[in-house]
């Protein structure tokens, strides 16, 4: 069986010259969650930006055993349901029923399934009734639920999720962990929230510099010390053993 | 300077509307023939950057401020075409959402802003393209503008041509100062950290 | 906040409110060209304003919200005022009469853009032809307006933080080197709104000018 999404030596430099991807290998199978973690500026986002057809670098990326390439790349982007970092600059309607409907909209389906597409979208990051708010004046919990809306609208194969519990108050999160663990969705959930990766992911992927450096059960790689530390990592609070490993 | 609803005659509002609406459809036509599609999203991000940056009071002297018009501005990055449609477009926001302007005198307001700053002043600066050149097209533009609304005001007989020339005019210059000031540092810091952002496309 | 008062009563239930958005253009159309072009004698300005604030009291608009929204017309009447002893063509009654014609337009601006919300609007000049190009650009604007409104109050707050005694020379430099920052992010701001934009299957030749 192939894998749902497949990265294969997948390289990528911008335009300035900085390699942001080299080599980059791995894959995420049908309805697996897996957390893609590592510091700053180790190629997560961009990562996420070349399974989204944004960006094309060199090596090849599979999107259910098709090839993803700029000819192609506009219809396998509405199978990758990317949440964005920030929510406003998903968020780029008037209200929310037109940000959950541009989508389904552009997807030429007609008035009635764009319709339900919206309600079920709703329904499901349990916002029901939120269709005529002006997005502006929502809570940064909510605006990230109405950005995973306005995807799930279209139906993607999978959710990819950049950083989903930034801004959002302990409550919000724990909301939006409840939410996502709700959904049956395949999903790749990138950031710092290891605790939010442990609770929800079946595997995680350490990269830096670009590339994978392990992959494995979250649980069994965010323990080891020496390899969180190495990586500009810690181990999080809720596997830690003694107190001496707080300072 | 966004002259109010009330203070134009009616002779005025025709001819200023006649005037802008023709320039405007001008700048519409450049526009659909050379518009890519990235460009909408930043048309509406950078006008609504103008349209708080109009908000932003620079204190001048007495408890009076400048605000900033950002014409000329728009201008160097995006082309003058754009400037005018965008500088249109915040002009009647400002009059529907702030009541700030009026809506009958769009046309003269697009004239002493859109025209003398997105225009006239983009040809001054590109008499010589530099920053400095900016600032003064940005002055100039201003105090054209006041020139101008002076004398809508006096065609309107609201005021008499010499005193609405001197005061308007005063206060343009003073406006003007801070514009030419502004448009020159905000070019700076964009050539300092994003200077990608001055080889746009201009139309 | 410098933007709270925007649609804030454009949602309420009245007779004014439920008129047909249409109709209500029309009439705020109509009214602005009467108040600018007929001649005008105190008997007309008095049944204009009473016929206003009747307007206002039924859309159950708080009378300081209009009258402080209304202020915005004083300089230019200061202006106009200050310099009639000049004109000698200008009397007093023309200078009450042109703030007659002001004040009406205006209270007949705020009457309008209270009961209408902003997006209801943008609908009605979309039915009516504008093309759909500008009514985009439009929504972006009321939607990110209001951000960049609020980012820049956060910047101005930073600035302010760290310059305890500034002159003048300083909080300029530091007003435009923030408007400097605004415009850069505002750019950056604009290439992830298209990369969402794309995501959700943004099609051009649908969306031309």
């Amino acid at each position: 069986m192939t894998s749902l999404i497949e990265f294969e030596n997948y390289t990528y430099r911008y335009p300035d010259g900085t390699t942001a991807l080299s080599g980059f290998t791995m894959n995420v199978e049908q309805r697996e969650r897996v957390g893609i973690v590592g510091p700053n500026g180790a190629g997560k986002t961009t990562a996420l930006l070349a399974l989204s057809g944004l960006i094309f670098g060199e090596g090849t990326i599979r999107i259910d055993g098709e090839t993803l390439q700029k000819k192609n790349g506009r219809q396998l982007r509405s199978r990758v349901g990317l949440v964005f970092q920030n929510p406003d600059d998903q968020l780029f309607m008037p209200t929310v029923y037109e940000d959950v409907v541009f989508g389904p909209k552009n997807l030429g389906w007609n008035a009635a399934q764009v319709d339900k597409a919206a309600k079920e979208a709703l329904d499901a990051v349990e916002l029901p009734g939120y269709e005529q708010k002006s997005s502006h004046h929502l809570s940064s919990g909510e605006k990230k639920r109405v950005a995973i809306a306005t995807v799930l609208a279209m139906q993607p194969d999978i959710l990819v999720l950049d950083e989903p519990t930034t801004n959002l108050d302990p409550h919000a999160r724990r909301r939006l962990m409840q939410l996502l663990a709700s959904l049956e969705i395949s999903t790749i959930i990138a950031g710092h929230d290891l605790e939010l990766i442990l609770e929800l992911c079946t595997r995680a992927v350490i990269i830096n510099n670009g590339a994978v450096i392990k992959t494995g059960e979250p649980k069994e790689l965010f323990q080891d010390k020496l390899l969180m530390e190495e990586n500009y990592l810690e181990v999080p609070y809720s596997l830690r053993k003694v107190r001496e490993d707080v300072y | 300077m966004h002259i109010p609803d009330g203070f134009l005659d009616t002779k005025t509002i025709i001819v200023t509307n006649l005037i802008s609406g023709t320039a405007l459809y001008v700048a519409f036509r450049r526009l659909n023939r050379a518009v890519s599609p990235e460009k909408v999203p930043l048309m509406g991000v950078l006008a609504s950057f103008a349209f708080a940056a109009q908000l932003l009071a620079f204190p001048v002297a007495a408890g009076t401020s400048a605000h900033i018009t950002g014409a000329v501005l728009l201008a160097v990055i995006l082309g003058p075409f754009t400037s005018l449609v965008l500088i249109a477009m915040i002009l009647l926001l400002q009059a529907l959402l702030f009541q700030h302007g009026g809506v009958l005198t769009l046309g003269a307001n697009l004239i002493n802003l859109g025209l003398a700053g997105s225009l006239f002043g983009y040809v001054v600066y590109r008499i010589r393209e530099d920053f400095l050149m900016a600032g003064v097209a940005a002055f100039l533009a201003m105090v054209a503008g006041g020139v101008c609304a002076a004398a809508e005001l006096t065609i309107s007989g609201r005021l008499p041509w010499k005193a609405a020339v001197i005061s308007i005019g005063t206060a343009q210059v003073v406006t003007g100062l801070v514009e030419g000031f502004v448009t020159v540092s905000v070019l700076t810091v964009i050539q300092h950290v994003r200077p990608d952002l001055l080889e746009l496309r201009k139309i | 906040m410098r933007h709270s008062f925007i649609d804030k009563y454009s949602d309420l239930t009245t007779p004014i409110h439920a008129l047909h958005p249409r109709v209500k253009l029309l009439v705020f159309l109509a009214l602005l060209f009467y108040f600018a072009a007929v001649p005008i004698t105190w008997w007309i300005v008095g049944l204009n304003v009473l016929g206003l604030t009747l307007g206002t009291l039924i859309a159950r608009l708080p009378f300081r919200f209009v009258l402080k929204r209304m202020m915005i017309v004083l300089p230019f009447l200061v202006l106009i005022i200050l310099f009639i002893p000049l004109f000698q063509e200008q009397s007093w009654t023309d200078a009450g009469i042109t703030a007659a014609r002001a004040f009406c337009s205006i209270l007949a601006l705020i009457l309008f853009m209270s009961t209408i919300p902003f997006r209801v609007l943008l609908d009605e000049l979309s039915r009516l032809g504008v093309p759909k190009f500008v009514i985009q650009v439009f929504s972006f604007i009321y939607r990110y307006f209001f951000v960049l409104i609020d980012e820049l109050e956060r910047m101005e707050l930073a600035s302010r933080a760290r310059t305890p005694n500034r002159s003048r020379k300083h909080y300029y430099t530091a007003l435009s080197r923030m408007l400097g920052m605004l415009i850069i992010r505002s750019y950056e701001r604009s290439e992830r709104i298209y990369q969402a934009m794309q995501l959700r299957g943004y099609d051009w030749e649908e969306s031309e000018v």
